[in-house]
């Protein structure tokens, strides 16, 4: 046993006192339960690193076979009365403006005891998508992108469900949050959970003028060092927020642990424009706050960014 | 497929936690939130194995992802914790009942220091590595920590 941190005589005893102390503490019981909680938590975030994983990777390669794939297997896919017709019915839709609009595709829904599932999954319909091939292009890469996502978090959610071990619960929403004359944005919800719940979204952005997908650097003029801008923008709102009540945390000058700091918008950042065409950020759960704050979203006022818009 | 790191992290915790429930036991004296505290520490720590810069670091590291969890589950259930609970659970059964209260009245971080360095035989440099301060620093709150302590189990002797 080492002794003595100080060679004052004085803190020997004091020292000796405490060590007196160690066998008690070390006797502290553990509860059984400790170690399978310890590998819930491991097995928590494996899954969550997987699923990121994969959500991240956008295989370009291969990616028309595997549409072609997912076309000819969408034809023998029950669809719900409103994705069908409405898909069919948009072309001949004579509504101005409205050149894109988001339908539920498949329908899934599952319960018992310890599993449920509720799942809309949405396809993007073009207004004149056989006109513009760009459009049809961007459309059919976004669905595909939607339906690759979903799927695999449907088969993952069945095969847990199948086994029947513990519990789980899958949830996919999607909503329309831009439809101005510039950009349409459809949000994808997802929320998983199994033990505690994990949320994460996708938003996909169409740029009216061009039928491209945008990311949140394409808004910006070349050169302009727009990330910085609302990422100290964000930071400011963070940190206002941490003031207001102590309750709020966000990994921002957080010198606890420095490498958990939030730094900048990731390449493919999820954002959306309100109806103020002010930026709203979006974050997954985890990405810029522990777990219990949940997913965050930031808007980013027009008046922050508008010099340096394309 | 894990990662080095991962794999490093995972065996860290397998190995250790134990520690940690007991020094999050200190911290809330609750068998059921000792456990959250270790279970999202542990979610965390393999969550960012990958961004801990040198594997050197990583028992260091994952003791300091469990201490921020601890202090962080204090933080949002402060509420709860706000009056400290005179009734000591049966689990924290020191022999030496003053040496028990002496350690119970200190704030957080400084028992915390105290675990560290006679409970869990921690190195001067290493628990500076675990809170992220100098060593002379830790030292000088060590010495401190040790003074209180001794003015309150003289009273008692």
């Amino acid at each position: 046993m080492r002794m003595g941190e100080f060679n004052n005589m004085e803190y020997r005893d004091t020292e000796e006192r405490i060590l007196s102390g160690r066998e008690d503490y070390r006797r502290i019981p553990v509860p059984g339960e400790m170690r399978d909680r310890l590998e819930a938590g491991i097995a928590r975030a494996e899954a969550e690193k997987r699923k990121r994983s994969k959500m991240g990777k956008k295989k370009k390669a291969g990616f028309r076979i595997a549409a072609a794939v997912a076309a000819a297997a969408a034809l023998f896919v029950v669809l719900p009365n409103t994705g069908a017709d409405v898909a069919h019915a948009m072309g001949s839709l004579p509504v101005v403006g409205k050149l894109f609009q988001a339908v539920t595709f498949r329908d899934y829904q599952y319960e018992s005891d310890r599993f449920d599932a509720s799942v809309e999954v949405p396809q993007i319909v073009a207004e004149d998508a056989a006109d513009d091939a760009e459009k049809a292009e961007t459309v059919e890469q976004i669905n595909f992108d939607i339906e690759k996502v979903t799927n695999q978090l449907i088969e993952e959610f069945q095969a847990s469900a199948d086994l029947g071990e513990s519990y789980g619960s899958l949830k996919i929403n999607h909503e329309t949050v831009t439809d101005n004359e510039n950009y349409f944005t459809l949000k994808l919800s997802i929320y998983q959970g199994a033990g505690s719940g994990y949320e994460s979204y996708k938003c996909y952005t169409i740029d009216k003028k061009t039928g491209k997908q945008v990311q949140v650097g394409d808004l910006f003029r070349e050169g302009s060092d727009y990330n910085e801008l609302l990422s100290e923008n964000i930071k400011d709102q963070m940190r206002a927020k941490m003031a207001e009540d102590e309750n709020n945390i966000y990994w921002v000058d957080y010198s606890d642990v420095p490498e958990w700091n939030w730094k900048e918008l990731k390449e493919d950042q999820n954002f959306y424009f309100d109806g103020d065409g002010n930026l709203v950020v979006v974050f997954d759960e985890y990405e810029v706050a522990p777990g219990y704050m949940g997913a965050q979203e930031f808007t980013v006022e027009r008046s922050v960014f508008e010099e340096i818009l394309k | 497929m894990r990662s080095d790191r991962e794999e490093l992290v995972r065996r860290i915790l397998l190995d250790n936690y134990e520690s940690y429930y007991r020094l999050a036991f200190s911290y809330v004296h609750q068998e059921a939130d000792a456990m959250d505290i270790v279970q999202e520490g542990a979610y965390r720590a393999m969550l960012k194995a990958d961004t801990l810069r040198e594997e050197g670091f990583a028992e260091t590291w994952v003791y300091r992802i469990m201490i921020n969890e601890a202090k962080e589950f204090l933080r949002k259930n402060r509420r709860e914790y706000e009056t400290p609970d005179e009734n000591l659970p049966a689990a924290e059964q020191y022999r030496d009942p003053d040496l028990r209260e002496a350690l119970h009245g200190l704030p957080e971080a400084e028992r915390t220091l105290i675990i560290l360095r006679y409970f869990e035989d921690r190195q001067l440099s290493e628990i500076a590595e675990i809170l992220q301060e100098n060593v002379n620093t830790v030292k000088s709150r060590l010495y401190r920590t040790l003074t209180k302590l001794r003015e309150r189990l003289s009273v008692s002797a």
